[in-house]
């Protein structure tokens, strides 16, 4: 008994520092951080140094799908992570916000940038009738709804000639700060990419946005559902009410992410709301860790990095296959026997 | 009169849980509620605390009526609970458990979190305080950064109790919390019992452990098939023949009226 005697002055996150001594002696959160600020500021110097560019367009553009997914799997995190749920329909909110932009951007000549919040609020009232749903089932048939949604919205998109059909929305205008180009940022000599910084802007204050609402009164209520919905009740929880805010929540950052998307690849198309996007999304985050803000974001970077990877492998060894489509099934196995909460997660015990 | 019911029932389809329950109690006592299992006992709770819509009847807390009230906002009058199966946030520390129980006299919303506003500071503040109120109240607090499932399981117990505590009631909903333990944890009970009653607390209590139930209870209701069957103080509940045979069976009456 003595020995698990804690002083009463010392606060709950004075002792998880000390847990994880990762690097240096600094804590996994400043760890993250430091490396999160030397990518940035190396970005940053890439981007205004005159000259040839340091990081090759590649790098950069993976980076930028990485990012774009981050943001996806910090969103998810609050559904299928926080609250306790799984969905695998998030791609419906994801390719509300592709869609909205690109419908936006291209027929009616709006900014990219004004896009971004529509898209939001369509994608929250589009997770409302989910969200209601969602709060008299849980597990299995929750995963069936978010499915069955994002079916639905896939359907009315491929079937839909405003929005183009199978063939989608092409021709959208690449997003444009002071009438500079993000993917040609041309007042400087080399050809930069202004896509990163902002994504990482966004992921960083996602991250943040993130760790505040989780260490709340809104994140303790998340986290009551999560392990006992009833008990939550009797302590005065509105658990139906905190289940749709939680959904509302990850729709409209999925919703983000999307719109980003529409403005990078210049391009939408209903596989933007396929189930195996849906999977992809929520791979992210079993990946990378359930509840975990780096874990959402490491996630996102294997995902995209591995098979980028792995056609480089392919065309070394002058393979007639992608490795990938084999080694993406084995390394999931792999994380999910050997480490099952996920590469950042924490044991539960 | 601190809470009243009146012909309260609830039906599951055919099946009557509780049936034209009229209880009342007043403020600073303690009421016991015993009975065989399946008498309804825990349905009553649902219902109180709001968990359980009733069929009909009427709830009165304090002069108002909070039979269709949400279970967040009986809450939030005042009535709080313990569950008989220990339904805590097992993942959560013993400290965190008790946040979680001031959701309901905390306000601050996502904008607060995100800018970390004074009001949400002070908050925060007030719950450690009521963190070390609560847990030293049931005497835990040494364990305060334990994984709440983790905890031994009389503690477990008593957790339940302190997190009911935290949300500031005015009653407290009690559900076999000596189902378990040991003789010393059922005097350890008892003394917080004792203590909170002591403290204004009012109290009702379903319990099986007749040591607990008559060392303590100034009135006790008995159920039997949803309904009450009895009423009265310890001593009179001990020698009523229609206690005995729900208890015991036809014939087993110690005065042999049944």
């Amino acid at each position: 008994m003595s020995e698990n005697t804690v002083k009463i002055k010392s606060l709950p996150s004075e002792k998880k520092r000390k847990e994880t001594d990762w690097l240096f002696g600094m804590s996994g959160k400043a760890t993250f951080i430091a490396a999160f600020a030397a990518i940035l500021i190396f970005c940053f110097l890439d981007a205004v140094h005159p000259g040839k560019a340091w990081i090759p367009n590649y790098v950069k553009y993976v980076a930028a799908c990485a990012l774009i997914y981050a943001i996806a799997g910090i969103g998810i995190n609050f559904h299928s992570g926080y609250i306790g749920e799984t969905s695998l329909g998030h791609a419906a909110f994801y390719g509300i916000g592709a869609y909205v932009t690109g419908f936006l951007t291209t027929r009616a000549d709006m900014n990219f940038w004004l896009t971004i919040p529509i898209g939001m609020i369509f994608a929250a009232i589009c997770a409302l009738p989910v969200g209601w749903a969602g709060t008299r089932v849980r597990g299995s048939f929750m995963v069936v709804i978010t499915y069955g949604y994002s079916e639905i919205l896939r359907y009315i998109a491929i079937n839909s000639l405003t929005l183009g059909g199978t063939s989608g929305i092409s021709g959208i205008p690449t997003p444009t700060i002071l009438g500079v180009k993000l993917t040609k940022i041309s007042f400087l000599p080399s050809n930069k990419d202004g896509f990163i910084l902002i994504l990482f802007f966004i992921v960083a204050f996602l991250g943040f946005f993130t760790w505040r609402i989780v260490h709340s009164r809104v994140g303790y209520a998340f986290a009551a559902i999560r392990e006992d919905s009833i008990a939550a009740t009797a302590m005065g929880i509105n658990v139906k009410g905190y289940k749709i805010l939680a959904l509302i929540l990850s729709a409209v950052i999925c919703s983000l992410a999307g719109s980003f998307y529409a403005g990078f690849s210049n391009f939408v198309a209903p596989d933007l709301l396929s189930a195996t996007l849906s999977i992809t999304i929520f791979t992210i985050l079993v990946v990378g860790g359930r509840r975990t803000i780096p874990g959402a974001v490491l996630g996102a970077f294997i995902i995209v990095i591995f098979p980028e990877l792995l056609r480089m492998v392919q065309e070394i060894l002058h393979l007639s296959f992608d490795p990938w489509y084999i080694l993406y099934g084995v390394l999931l196995v792999v994380i999910m026997r050997f480490k099952p909460e996920g590469i950042f997660g924490r044991k539960d015990n | 009169m601190l809470l009243e019911t009146r012909n309260l029932t609830k039906e599951f389809g055919g099946i009557c849980a509780n049936k034209d329950i009229n209880f009342s109690i007043e403020e600073g006592e303690i009421v016991a509620i015993i009975g065989p299992n399946g008498s309804g006992k825990t349905t009553f709770y649902n219902l109180l605390t709001g968990i359980t819509p009733c069929t009909y009847g009427k709830i009165i807390f304090e002069g108002t009526n909070i039979t269709r009230l949400k279970p967040e906002k009986i809450t939030r009058l005042g009535i709080s609970r313990t569950f008989q199966n220990i339904r805590l946030f097992g993942n959560l520390t013993v400290a965190e458990n008790i946040i979680v129980a001031r959701h309901c006299r905390t306000s601050s919303n996502l904008w607060d979190a995100l800018i970390r506003s004074g009001k949400m500071k002070r908050e925060i503040e007030r719950d450690q305080q009521m963190v070390q109120k609560c847990l030293e109240y049931v005497d835990i607090y040494d364990k305060k950064d334990w994984k709440a499932k983790n905890l031994p399981y009389g503690m477990q117990r008593r957790l339940e109790i302190a997190r009911a505590l935290a949300t500031e009631p005015k009653l407290i909903l009690l559900d076999e919390p000596a189902a378990g333990m040991n003789p010393k944890e059922k005097d350890e009970l008892l003394e917080i019992i004792r203590k909170l009653s002591g403290d204004g607390y009012s109290i009702i209590l379903i319990e099986h452990a007749m040591r607990v139930v008559m060392n303590i209870a100034q009135r006790i209701v008995v159920f039997d098939h949803g309904q009450k069957i009895a009423e009265g103080s310890p001593e009179e509940v001990r020698n009523n023949p229609v206690v005995i045979e729900a208890y015991l069976g036809k014939g087993a009456s110690a005065n042999g009226t049944a």
